[in-house]
């Protein structure tokens, strides 16, 4: 199984503006082959707000989503929320909820704190961390590392 | 595409009609010889045109526009209710 990430609005914005953390990881991400998501909501946010603010880079945002196959996940049935109710604030949940029912490992997000970071680790098996400390991750691991190596950082920030 | 430094060869090939006019109008269109536009179409068919840096672009593009950051990630904010209130609205 491939190591897969999702990328929250947040992030992608501060990508867009300069070298720096935040493209780091979505660049060397790519490199290290991991598989990248986002949800047709955080698309949208992304979207309407380029269409809003920076109408000249739509173009470029799209074609970057094609060129690295990065797989939009659709939004969950709002039946499916009433499982994961308070594990994040209510706009954000209906994202959440799309990573957690997806094969992602990490949610990469500047706006941690509204997320319940451990009990979304413990219960569903998905990291939420900050760009600076996903990028730990990304440094301290061996691209060679066998893909099913026991969740091989899934603990290094939910203890 | 090929760079300066790479020899060029010559050859005799027959082209199909249809393609050599929408090559040919190309060129015109975009000020560049046949030759040019029937290398960039052969170097992306073998995918060996260079990758852009769209990332690099979209932060030259954004550096241009002034726009701080801050405004960006407020924008976001509020799109992100607008269409969280949305979905729960339709639901």
């Amino acid at each position: 199984m491939r190591r897969s990430l999702f990328i929250d609005s947040n992030v992608w914005f501060s990508a867009f503006y300069r070298s720096g953390t935040c493209s780091d990881l979505i660049q060397n991400s790519i490199k290290q082959g991991f598989e990248l998501y986002i949800s047709e909501l955080v698309l949208e946010e992304v979207i309407r707000n380029i269409e809003l603010k920076l109408p000249h880079t739509l173009q470029n945002f799209i074609d970057y989503i094609h060129l690295h196959d990065i797989i939009v996940l659709e939004k969950p049935h709002i039946q499916a929320l009433k499982k994961y109710e308070f594990l994040a604030q209510k706009q954000d949940l209906p994202i959440l909820v799309s990573a957690i029912e997806s094969p992602c490992e990490f949610f990469i997000t500047g706006n941690i704190k509204d997320f319940k970071v451990k009990k979304i680790a413990s219960k569903h098996n998905l990291s939420i961390l900050t760009p600076a400390q996903f990028m730990k991750i990304l440094d301290i691991t061996d691209y060679t590392l066998p893909h099913n190596s026991d969740h091989w950082s899934r603990d290094v920030f939910t203890s | 595409m090929g760079n300066m430094n790479t020899p060029a060869v010559k050859t005799t090939i027959e082209i199909d009609s249809n393609l050599f006019y929408l090559a040919k109008r190309k060129a015109l269109k975009e000020g560049k010889t046949l030759k040019d536009i029937v290398n960039a179409s052969l170097s992306d068919s073998f995918g060996t045109a260079k990758t852009v840096d769209l990332l690099s672009k979209i932060q030259e593009i954004t550096q241009q526009s002034g726009i701080p950051e801050t405004e960006l990630q407020r924008s976001g904010r509020g799109i992100r209710k607008e269409l969280s209130k949305k979905y729960y609205k339709d639901a």
